[in-house]
C-alpha cells in the first residue's frame, strides 16, 4: 500500500493543492542566518481567495519568528488579518496535543480493574462498607477518564483526518478547538474536584486492600498506578487552581458552559496577539 | 531522573558481571530454532521384510525400436538396449503405504510438545494404514510410440514381490512411538524457541531503541546541552541485558535473568508512575504558549532540511514509536497466545497448584505487554487511521517496521558513534529474524 503525502490528498473543501515546491522558496526567503528549520505550518488561512500559511523560524528547537506566505496574489493587509487567525489557532492546537499527550496515558481500565477486584472479593466475603463505597468512586473516575479521552480522540482524528488532509482552516475550525478545550477543560476540573473530595476515600481503599491482600490480584502496572494515585494529592490541589473559570461557571448546564468559554478562549487569544505579532517578521505589521 | 538512576544501577551491575560476553556471542549464528529436546522417539522397529533384489536379473528383451532421429541429437547414443523391457510393470509398491492425512496443524515450534507430543492433533486419523499406491501405476504403455516405440518395458523384471511384503504393515507408528509418553517433562517446562527471543530482541530492543533514540535526539536541546547528545541510559541498559540473553540462551545464568527482569519491571514502573502523574496534573488549555512551535503535520523546508528534521514535527517523532509498539504488540499477542495456550494446558493438567498459578501469571503477563503497546498505539492513532501525520515525511510515506528499519539504516548515521554498526546488523537480521516471526503469524 502506498501512502501520499497529505497535500496530495483529495482536497473536500476546494480544489486547491498545496505546492510545496513554490511555499519552500517564499519561505526561505525570509530565513535567518544560521537558522535551521523553516516549519510550515501544514494549514493554510484564506482571505480574499488566498490561502496564506504560517512559517516558523528556528534554529535548532529554539523559536526566532514568523512569517506568512502564499503562493501567489499576496497583499500584506490579507496576510496580517491571517496571521491573526493563524497563529491563535497555532498556539491553542499546540496546547490541545500536549493536554493529549499526558492526558492519554492513564487508561480508563485500570479503575475498571481494580473495580473488578474488589467486586470480587465482595461477592464472596461479608459487606465491607469501605470497599462498597468505594466502587461508586472508581466508577465516577473511569467515566471521567472515558470522556475526557474520548473528546481529545474525537479531535486529534478530525485534526489528522480533516485539517492535515484539506491542510485549511477557517473560523469554523477554530470554534471546533475552542469547544473541544471546553470540555477538556470542564471534565479535567471535575475529574480533579472528584480525587480532591474523595482522596481520603482512594488512600483508605488502597491500605485495604493492601490489608486483604487484594493488591496481589492486580497487575503490576494497575498496582503501581494506583499506588502513584494515592501517594499525594497536592499537585491536583495546586493545578486545579488554574481553572478557576471552571469552578465559577461549574453550575452552568454543559452547553451554557461551553458557550460562555468558547467567548474565553477566543478574548483570551486576541489579547496575546499584539505579543505573538512582535515576532511576525514578514509581513511587519 | 529516578529511571536513570535505577537503569544505571542495573546496567552497571550486568556490566560487571557479564556484559562483554554478550558482544562475544554472535547474534545470528544463535537465532535458529531450539532443537527438540524430549525423549527421542522410542517406538517399535520397523521389523517388515526388506527388500532384497540382489538377485533378481534383468531378464526383459532388448529394445529394438529405431533409435532418435531428432536433429540435435541424431546420432546412435541410444541404439543400445538399454530400457527393454517392461521394467516398472511390477507391484513396486503394493504394500499398504502411507493413505493418512498431511500435517495440517500449526508448525512444531507455534505449539511444541504441548500436553503429550504430537498426539492431540498432529497425526489424528490412520495414517499409515491406507492402500496409498495400489493399483498398477507403471503397467501401462507409457512410452509407446515414437522414438521408443519398442516394447521397451514390457518384460517383467521386477514381478517380483521386491515391496509387497508386509513392510508397513506392522506398528510402526500406531504402537507407542509418539503416542506414548515421549515428552514426559512438565507442561510448564515449555520455552519459546530461540530465534523468537533473537528476533524479538533485534526489533525491540535495537530498532525500537534506536527509534526512541532519534526521537529524543530531534527534541534535544543543543544550546542548553553543550556538551552534546547522548542516549539515554534505557537504550543501552535494554540493549545490553536483553543481548545477554540472547547471546547466552539456556546459559544464561540465573541472575542476568534476574537483573533483567527486575530492568523490565522498572521500566514498566516508570510508565505506570508517569501515567498516574500526568492524570493528577491538570493541565488548563487556557494557558497559552509565549511563541508558537510548529504544529502537528509541519515540514521543515529549509534547504538544509533533512528527512528526520521534517520527520520531528510529523505529529511529532514519537509517533514514529507507534510503529514500535505496533511490532511489540504483535510479539506480546503472540506471546499471549502462546501462553494462553500454555496456561491453559497446565490449568487442565494434573500439576501443582503453585504452577497453575505461574501459568496463568505468565498469561496475563502477556497481556499486560499487550495492553501497554496496544496503548501507545491508541493514543497515537486514536482514528485508527493517521492520516498523513504518523506516515508521511517529505513526501515519502512510512508505515510498518520495515519501512522503519530502511528509515533508520539510510538516515541515521549517527547512532554509528554508540553502537558498533548496529543499523547494517539490524537490517540484515530483519531478513532473518523478523521474516521468521512474520512467518509464524501468516
Amino acid at each position: 500500500m502506498i501512502f501520499l503525502p497529505f497535500f496530495l490528498y483529495s482536497n473536500h473543501k476546494g480544489s486547491y493543492i498545496m505546492n510545496v515546491n513554490l511555499l519552500k522558496k517564499e519561505a526561505n526567503k525570509h530565513k535567518k542566518f544560521l537558522e535551521n528549520k523553516v516549519m510550515l505550518n501544514p494549514y493554510s488561512y484564506t482571505v480574499n481567495n488566498i490561502p496564506y500559511y504560517l512559517v516558523i523560524y528556528q534554529k535548532g528547537e529554539k523559536f526566532k519568528g514568523y512569517a506568512v506566505i502564499s503562493e501567489s496574489g499576496f497583499k500584506k493587509t490579507d496576510a496580517l488579518n491571517a496571521f491573526e487567525r493563524l497563529i491563535i489557532f497555532n498556539v491553542y492546537v499546540n496546547r490541545f496535543f500536549e493536554i493529549e499527550e499526558s492526558k492519554m496515558k492513564l487508561k480508563p481500565e485500570t479503575f475498571v480493574n481494580i473495580k473488578r477486584v474488589i467486586q470480587d472479593y465482595l461477592s464472596h466475603e461479608e459487606v465491607n462498607e469501605k470497599l462498597s463505597e468505594s466502587i461508586n468512586l472508581l466508577t465516577n473516575l473511569e467515566m471521567l477518564l472515558k470522556d475526557l479521552q474520548r473528546h481529545l480522540t474525537e479531535y486529534t482524528r478530525h485534526y489528522d483526518n480533516d485539517i492535515l488532509t484539506t491542510n485549511r482552516i477557517d473560523e469554523e475550525e477554530l470554534h471546533t478547538l475552542w469547544k473541544t478545550l471546553s470540555y477538556v477543560n470542564r471534565i479535567q476540573y471535575l475529574q480533579g474536584k472528584e480525587l480532591i473530595g474523595n482522596f481520603e476515600t482512594l488512600t483508605d481503599l488502597y491500605k485495604k486492600m493492601k490489608e486483604l491482600k487484594l493488591d496481589k490480584k492486580l497487575s503490576e502496572y494497575d498496582m503501581n498506578v494506583f499506588k502513584e494515585l494515592t501517594s499525594e494529592i497536592n499537585t491536583t490541589k495546586r493545578s486545579i487552581n488554574s481553572l478557576g473559570f471552571e469552578k465559577e461557571h461549574a453550575s452552568l448546564s454543559e452547553r451554557e458552559f461551553v458557550e460562555l468559554s468558547i467567548k474565553r478562549f477566543k478574548g483570551l487569544g486576541e489579547e496575546k496577539l499584539s505579543h505573538y505579532k512582535k515576532d511576525l517578521r514578514y509581513p511587519k505589521p | 531522573m529516578y529511571e536513570k538512576i535505577t537503569s544505571k544501577v542495573v546496567v552497571t551491575i550486568a556490566l560487571l558481571i557479564v556484559l562483554f560476553q554478550s558482544f562475544s556471542f554472535p547474534i545470528y549464528a544463535s537465532a535458529t530454532i531450539q532443537p527438540w529436546k524430549g525423549n527421542p522417539w522410542s517406538g517399535q522397529d520397523w521389523k517388515g521384510t526388506p527388500w532384497d533384489g540382489k538377485d533378481l536379473q534383468w531378464e526383459g528383451e532388448s529394445w529394438e525400436g529405431n533409435p532418435w532421429e531428432g536433429k540435435s541429437t541424431s546420432g546412435n547414443d541410444w541404439e543400445g538396449n538399454g530400457t527393454e523391457g517392461q521394467g516398472t510393470s511390477g507391484q513396486g509398491t503394493n504394500g499398504q503405504s502411507w493413505e493418512g492425512y498431511q500435517w495440517t496443524n500449526a508448525p512444531w515450534y507455534m505449539d511444541p510438545w504441548l500436553n503429550n507430543g504430537w498426539t492431540p492433533n498432529g497425526f489424528e486419523g490412520s495414517p499409515f494404514s491406507g492402500n496409498g499406491t495400489n493399483g498398477d501405476p507403471f503397467s501401462g504403455n507409457g512410452t509407446n510410440g515414437n522414438p521408443f516405440s519398442g516394447n521397451g518395458t514390457s518384460g517383467n523384471p521386477f514381478a517380483g514381490n521386491g515391496t509387497s511384503g508386509n513392510a508397513f504393515e506392522g506398528s510402526t507408528t500406531a504402537g507407542n512411538g509418539t503416542e506414548g509418553t515421549s515428552f514426559e517433562g512438565s507442561p510448564t517446562d515449555v520455552k519459546l524457541p530461540l530465534g523468537y527471543e533473537v528476533a524479538k530482541y533485534i526489533s525491540n530492543d535495537i530498532i525500537g531503541g534506536q527509534v526512541n533514540l532519534i526521537s529524543d535526539f530531534n527534541s534535544f536541546d543543543f544550546e542548553a546541552n553543550p556538551n552534546g547528545f547522548r542516549p539515554n541510559a534505557t537504550f543501552f541498559s535494554s540493549l545490553m541485558l536483553n543481548g545477554v540473553k540472547v547471546g547466552l540462551g539456556d546459559k544464561t545464568p540465573w541472575f542476568v535473568n534476574g537483573v533483567a527482569d527486575a530492568h523490565d519491571g522498572v521500566l514498566k514502573t516508570v510508565d505506570a508512575v508517569g501515567a498516574a502523574k500526568d492524570y493528577k496534573l491538570i493541565k488548563d488549555a487556557a494557558t497559552l504558549a509565549q511563541n508558537g512551535g510548529a504544529s502537528r503535520g509541519a515540514l521543515n523546508l529549509a534547504d538544509n532540511a533533512d528527512l528526520l528534521s521534517n520527520l520531528s514535527k510529523v505529529g511529532s517523532i514519537s509517533k514514529l514509536n507507534v510503529a514500535t509498539a505496533a511490532v511489540g504488540a504483535g510479539y506480546s499477542a503472540f506471546e499471549l497466545g502462546f501462553n494462553g495456550a500454555k496456561a491453559y494446558e497446565v490449568l487442565n493438567s494434573d500439576v501443582a497448584g503453585n504452577q497453575k498459578v505461574s501459568a496463568v501469571a505468565e498469561a496475563t503477563s502477556s497481556f499486560g505487554d499487550l495492553m501497554m503497546n496496544a496503548g501507545v498505539v491508541t493514543a497515537a492513532i486514536p482514528g485508527g487511521q493517521a492520516a498523513g501525520a504518523v506516515m508521511i515525511a517529505g513526501g515519502a510515506a512510512i508505515w510498518g517496521a520495515s519501512k522503519l528499519t530502511k528509515l533508520v539504516a539510510d538516515n541515521w548515521s549517527g547512532i554509528k558513534k554508540f553502537s558498533k554498526n548496529p543499523v547494517k546488523n539490524t537490517a540484515k537480521a530483519i531478513g532473518k529474524g523478523i521474516s521468521t516471526v512474520k512467518g509464524w503469524f501468516s
